[in-house]
């Protein structure tokens, strides 16, 4: 299993897939900033004050990192980064879930909603699932990288 | 070590290629702009033409149906919706003028002129729940533009007085 996940084509495939995604998210988002920053107030999360500026420079984060996975130039920031964005995307999205859950008594497996992640309403669990999938795929890459750079180190 | 200057160097590049974006795209916004936050203006309400002075320093004046059929029904000023275009052409109140919020740039040029030369301005949206009528009132306010009343309930309050709404796109 190790190796079958370290394998350098099944690495390669998750970093294409990966940066298709985060380049396909942050188009969506690029395009309709103001949009994009209400949905962003939603989860109360973040002050008035600094929504604008968060809605223009974290699509912008999402393709620099994108590009980063293709390219694998700073791979192991850009892998590291993608795990801390969607540990906070996670527990973002699991905390307005909440919210609506304590006012509205919906049932978790029953909520949909637009969570800002570019691909418009989506289905909650299933989208707190995949966050934690990214989770794990930027940290097997990070540790590909690592070990990569420990066995260039000890030549 | 390697780790930090990696990821610094990519928030860095990011700030930069965003705010250069955000410069030179018909979609840019104000960085700092704050239409989001809420005020609370107790109990104040718009009097009329010949009261603006008591609105001048509010960014917003939210209005209940009476009063906003009386601006309209006195043409007092402009009437401005801030939904979707589709939403617009699903149904309006009559003689109201199509500024979809999210994409303002394409829309605020065109009443600009209107606008301004407009003593006062009524602005709403879907219902009680929408806030983007607000929004929009924040932003007007933040461009010099005066008094700007909400009529909070927007056009589902409108429907349920059983007043009629005009169908179709903006044809300014």
């Amino acid at each position: 299993m190790k190796k079958l996940l370290l394998h350098p084509i099944m690495l390669w495939i998750c970093r294409l897939a990966v940066a298709y995604m985060l380049i396909y998210a942050a188009v969506q988002k690029i395009w309709m900033p103001l949009e994009f920053a209400r949905l962003l107030k939603e989860y109360h999360l973040l002050p008035n004050q600094i929504l604008n500026l968060v809605a223009v420079v974290l699509p912008w984060a999402e393709i620099v990192c994108g590009f980063c996975f293709i390219s694998g130039l700073w791979l192991l920031g850009a892998s590291v980064l993608l795990s801390g964005m969607n540990t906070i995307f996670a527990f973002a999205i699991a905390y307005r879930a909440w919210l609506i859950i304590s006012e509205t008594s919906i049932n978790f497996f029953d909520l949909s909603f637009d969570c800002g992640c570019g691909f418009g309403v989506v289905y909650i669990p299933t989208k707190i699932l995949e966050n934690l999938i990214l989770v794990g795929v930027g940290l097997i890459i990070a540790l590909s990288k690592m070990r990569v750079q420990n066995k260039n180190g000890a030549k | 070590m390697k780790l930090l200057k990696q990821i610094i160097a990519i928030i860095v590049v990011s700030f930069v290629c965003s705010l250069g974006f955000n410069l030179f795209s018909p979609h840019g916004i104000g960085i700092f702009d704050n239409p989001w936050s809420k005020h609370n203006y107790g109990n104040k309400t718009y009097q009329g033409k010949h009261n603006d002075q008591l609105v001048e320093e509010e960014p917003v004046i939210f209005v209940e149906f009476d009063r906003a059929c009386r601006f309209i029904e006195n043409q007092e000023g402009v009437v401005l919706d801030a939904r979707t275009p589709e939403d617009y052409a699903d149904g309006h109140i009559p003689g109201a003028h199509l500024l979809f919020f999210y994409n303002m740039n394409e829309y605020y040029p065109e009443l600009e002129e209107q606008i301004k030369e407009s003593p006062a301005i009524l602005i709403y949206c879907g219902d009680f729940n929408c806030d983007d009528s607000e929004f929009l009132a924040n932003e007007l306010f933040n461009l010099g533009h005066a008094p700007v009343l909400v009529y909070k309930g927007g056009l589902e309050d409108w429907k349920t007085h059983q007043l009629p709404v005009e169908k179709g796109e903006e044809n300014n």
